[in-house]
């Protein structure tokens, strides 16, 4: 390697180190020993990097970058999780809701038929009490009706006799009120 | 300090060393390449050493790094290209730019500024290309430079500037990012070093040097902007050329 | 549980979903600007793709001359071809960029180990 590197060096630029003279990078002699260096040195890092440092930051680096998705991975899942309870607890305000409505109806609807039941007991009583009402009232009428014409009779029998002097017949009398009808 | 702009690119050995006939001597360019793998090492083991869930800024800073030559090279070579060159794609990114930064202080060396070291890594990007490409596609990466779709004769064109093509991505790789970064600090001493000379011609060079000292600080911004900037395109270029490796065969 | 009281726990959960999501958001890949915003650097890279091209195709060129004793042909026709190449070179910056391919989206930070 070393020789092939001094040997390209040499035929790309032997032509301006022989113009030039004592130009320094160009000066073949001072060749051996900077290649030597070099390659020690070079080399040295080489091994460094390559055995040390590259697998040590890329572990390091490697480890970083599972933990922070790990991280990420975990806060997504809770910040999920969390999403999920809000819902839940809106599902469960939702049907608590649903669920108040519900009894709040029934209960309107059970006050509404005791209010109706209670108005036709209302209205049925009433009825029966006129309905007693007017049969009392027609009893008395008819009653009333039937003195009226006894004494009616009496009234025409009086004036009868007063003017044959004799007692009508209860017959006569009837038929003579039947015709007055 | 010399007031040369070509002083800051010059190499001291300070200390000799041999390896059988082979100059391996520790120079001031050697204690800066040093530095350019010991600063990122030492910043991201300490950095990444808690390993927080939580993150302060020194680990983030590391994190951040990471994640951007990662991001980059997935972008460009997918999965498979991120199993395979990750190591190499951040080793170039944080050597690179750690160099470049390094070398804007003054008196500081930066050896992005020296051909041979950002050839060189040019080269194990090249190098790691064709090793790879080979390895992963066998015979079918050579259809890299045989593009589907091309009426036969035309492949006596497209087949040679594919293979320029290929071989010319070492060379711009490598000398773009030298020529950056020489340039860049070139500009800088220049016009840094125009400030103390119109000083020493009194009272009126003195009104004078505030416009190149002026130049300097922004030349800095932007001399800081390329030394990203530079690191960046150079990782980036290195992940599309190791895309083709890995998918040579498919087209 | 009065209304207001149902209320006011409405909102906060409201909000906390929405936070929650939007934590889950931020955390999805974000599409990126693609690389190569700074026009300085695509110029750049076009530039020395180019001339890095031509530079090779000559260098290829000089080299077979000098292996064949042919020169200049070589050289020449080398010099062409790497023109060609280099322009193919920026078409394919152009295009690279033109792309505008979501770079980087944010994917595990671990290499996988199961596609090879």
């Amino acid at each position: 390697m070393s020789e092939v590197a001094h040997e390209v060096a040499k035929g790309a630029h032997g032509a301006a180190e022989g113009a030039s003279g004592g130009f320094p990078p160009f000066d073949a002699s001072l060749f051996p020993h900077q290649l030597f260096w070099f390659l020690v040195s070079f080399g040295a890092l080489y091994l460094i990097l390559a055995n040390v440092i590259i697998p040590r930051i890329g572990k390091t680096l490697e480890a970083r970058k599972n933990a922070i998705e790990s991280d990420l991975k975990k806060a997504a899942d809770e910040t999920a999780a969390a999403e999920g309870a809000k819902k839940a607890a809106e599902l469960a305000h939702h049907n608590a809701k649903e669920e108040a409505r519900a009894t709040l109806d029934a209960m309107r609807k059970e006050l509404e038929d005791e209010a109706a039941k209670a108005q036709a007991r209302a209205m049925a009583d009433a009825d029966e009490k006129i309905q007693a009402a007017v049969t009392i009232i027609n009893e008395q009428q008819t009653k009333a009706i039937e003195e009226v014409s006894e004494s009616i009779y009496d009234i025409a029998g009086d004036i009868f006799t007063s003017i044959t002097g004799k007692k009508p017949a209860a017959t006569l009398l009837k038929s003579a009120m039947k015709g007055a009808n | 300090m010399s007031n040369d702009p070509m002083h800051q690119f010059h190499i001291e050995r300070i200390i000799p060393m041999d390896l059988g006939g082979v100059d391996i001597s520790f120079s001031n360019a050697s204690a800066f390449l040093l530095l350019g793998a010991a600063i990122p090492a030492a910043f991201l083991l300490m950095s990444s050493a808690k390993a927080a869930m939580v993150p302060g800024r020194m680990q983030l800073i590391g994190e951040s790094t990471y994640k951007f030559v990662y991001d980059n090279l997935y972008g460009a070579a997918g999965s498979k290209g991120v199993k395979m060159f990750f190591p190499l794609v951040m080793t170039l990114f944080l050597f690179i730019f750690t160099l470049n930064m390094v070398g804007l202080f003054a008196y500081n060396f930066t050896p992005t500024s020296q051909i041979i070291i950002t050839a060189a890594m040019a080269l194990i990007v090249f190098a790691t290309v064709i090793i790879v490409g080979f390895a992963k596609n066998g015979l079918k990466f050579f259809k890299l430079f045989v593009p589907s779709g091309v009426p036969l004769p035309l492949y006596i064109i497209v087949t040679p500037i594919e293979i320029i093509s290929f071989f010319s991505r070492p060379l711009s790789h490598s000398v773009r990012l030298w020529a950056n970064i020489f340039a860049g600090h070139i500009l800088v001493k220049v016009f840094a070093g125009f400030v103390p000379t119109l000083l020493g011609l009194g009272a009126l060079g003195a009104i004078g040097s505030v416009l190149p000292f002026a130049m300097t600080v922004a030349l800095y911004a932007l001399e800081t902007l390329v030394a990203f900037l530079q690191a960046f395109v150079f990782t980036l270029l290195t992940c599309l050329y190791l895309n083709d490796a890995l998918h040579a065969g498919d087209h | 549980m009065s209304h207001r009281d149902n209320n006011s726990h409405h909102k906060t959960l409201e909000e906390l979903s929405r936070k929650v999501n939007a934590a889950i958001k931020a955390k999805e890949p974000v599409v990126k600007e693609t690389y190569n915003n700074s026009g300085m650097g695509l110029g750049m890279r076009m530039a020395s793709e180019f001339v890095s091209a031509i530079l090779v195709g000559a260098l290829l060129g000089l080299g077979l001359d000098n292996w064949l004793k042919t020169t200049p042909w070589f050289l020449l026709l080398g010099l062409g071809i790497g023109f060609a190449a280099g322009v193919v070179n920026i078409i394919r910056a152009g295009n690279e960029y033109s792309k505008n391919q979501p770079l980087g989206q944010d994917l595990p930070p671990e290499p996988d180990d199961e596609d090879n």
